[in-house]
């Protein structure tokens, strides 16, 4: 076996140990390498940061914890900006561990930004089927909740009682692994005008180009570089900044190793030719 | 009748009410409209308790024949129950219930999702193998947006986030609207065979 046949058939465990190198090695010695923002993150926020003080936003954190690493980061940071803009916030839940992540960010933010649950943000239950979930909300959403995440009754609670239709919300923040942001676009978007913009996770960027381009969304943050790029913005680096260290080196490996395998390719087919002839 | 001429009858009066209401601007449609959106919500949460009790009857049926694979079957089966007992005794707010969601579910879940990184990478060398015209696009392309999404990227060419950028913008979008809107005109005409009836493969057997 040539050298050219070994490039060309590497073993994947030697990959899979220079991808696991070199995550620890970034994340044990960041480089600090230059992160540039792109134009879909400052879109989403340009969105955020022209809302009214106190403007109603929906956050519908609609993920669960297998992404939770690209989009948490991405929710906490926009949640950081809203909040800095005194937005008041409905979180929505069109997923079961919605909730959780909404707890989650206002458990490490109300604090520090004065945020009072009931006055400055509600966390709506989880209901099932996204589509008709989002649909009802642009009917009628206060036929759609009575009560909030703990059977509170929503009518007693200060923030409830400025919406009245969907009409009143400025914004609606979608972070998402499925399709729910598309439904959004579909239900709340287009039919009742209320602009849409949020997260998801980087394989999703290129499916929703389209809708940005034909401004039905309004940006979007693409999987951990969406989230890092935004606390580049906002100048609150986090994790998402942390962990661009450890992609940078992984699509680098990732790259080596593509180009190697071709290598071995090529040499080999044109040994091939040269044999034959 | 029961299981089919009803169903579709209902199927007809909502899908009609529903695609009225959105045409006309009629109080009565639209009001209509929006109680059987909301009755939608309440079918989907039948629906989704629907779905775990069948999920309890085939894994249940797996580990009581013994069939192959059966013990991830009595795995999920006791997770199933003891994840949902905990949530309705303690509430989702509930200590225990957070505890297991945050240190169990949670690094659980992000492992499966991590393995992907591996997987991935070991699918993209093998895959990107320069060996026709079209091969070579997508593997120029691949590796240009790879390294535009990250910081390498950048000390190699400040331009190759830019170049990434126009990729996902242009030629990626021309071939996702023309999916999207194929994809589209599927739906419609798929939504206008179910209100009518033509379409009745959701019975199974029944509407053959």
């Amino acid at each position: 076996m040539t050298i050219w046949h070994k490039l060309e058939r590497i073993d994947r465990r030697i990959l899979f140990v220079l991808v696991a190198l070199s995550v620890i090695w970034a994340s044990i010695r960041p480089m600090g390498l230059p992160l540039s923002v792109s134009p879909y993150t400052q879109m989403v926020f340009d969105q955020v940061e022209k809302l009214p003080k106190d403007a109603i936003v929906i956050m519908s954190p609609s993920y669960s914890p297998g992404s939770e690493a690209e989009l948490l980061p991405q929710t906490q940071g926009v949640a950081v900006h809203a909040m800095r803009k005194g937005a008041k916030m409905l979180w929505v839940s069109l997923t079961a561990d919605a909730p959780m992540y909404a707890r989650k960010v206002m458990g490490l933010l109300a604090a520090e930004f004065k945020y009072e649950y009931g006055k400055d943000y509600i966390i709506l239950p989880y209901k099932a089927n996204e589509e008709a979930s989002v649909s009802a909300l642009g009917h009628d959403i206060r036929a759609m909740y009575k009560e909030d995440v703990d059977g509170k009754v929503l009518d007693q609670l200060p923030l409830w009682s400025r919406v009245k239709t969907i009409k009143d919300v400025s914004l609606v923040l979608d972070f998402d692994t499925g399709t729910t942001m598309l439904t959004y676009i579909r239900l709340l978007g287009a039919p009742h005008g209320v602009p849409i913009s949020g997260g998801g996770t980087g394989v999703q960027v290129p499916t929703r180009a389209p809708y940005i381009q034909g401004g039905q969304l309004q940006g979007m943050l693409g999987g951990l570089r969406g989230a890092a790029e935004y606390e580049k913005l906002i100048n609150v680096p986090g994790r998402a900044l942390a962990g661009m260290d450890a992609q940078s080196l992984t699509h680098a490996v990732v790259i080596i190793f593509i180009i190697l395998g071709n290598l071995g390719g090529w040499m080999i087919g044109k040994s091939q030719k040269g044999g034959r002839r | 009748m029961f299981r089919k001429e009803i169903p579709l009858t209902i199927t007809f009066v909502s899908g009609v009410i529903l695609v009225f209401a959105w045409l006309l601007k009629v109080p009565v449609l639209k009001q209509a409209s929006a109680e059987l959106v909301r009755w939608n919500v309440v079918v989907s949460a039948f629906a989704a308790g629907l779905g775990g009790a069948n999920l309890l009857r085939i894994h249940y049926k797996r580990v009581n024949t013994r069939k192959e694979t059966w013990v991830y079957s009595l795995i999920l089966l006791v997770a199933l129950v003891c994840f949902v007992t905990l949530g309705i005794s303690t509430g989702l707010n509930g200590k225990t219930y957070r505890y297991v969601w945050t240190n169990l579910l949670t690094p659980l879940s992000a492992t499966t999702f991590s393995l992907n990184a591996f997987w991935i990478s070991s699918a993209a060398y093998r895959a990107f193998r320069i060996k026709t015209g079209e091969a070579a696009a997508l593997a120029v392309a691949a590796v240009l947006v790879m390294l535009g999404r990250v910081g390498i990227g950048e000390i190699i060419y400040a331009k190759m986030p830019a170049i990434a950028d126009w990729i996902i913008a242009v030629p990626n979008t021309a071939g996702m609207r023309g999916v999207t809107i194929g994809g589209a005109l599927g739906a419609v005409s798929v939504c206008f065979r179910v209100v009518l009836g033509l379409e009745r493969s959701h019975f199974g057997g029944l509407g053959e």
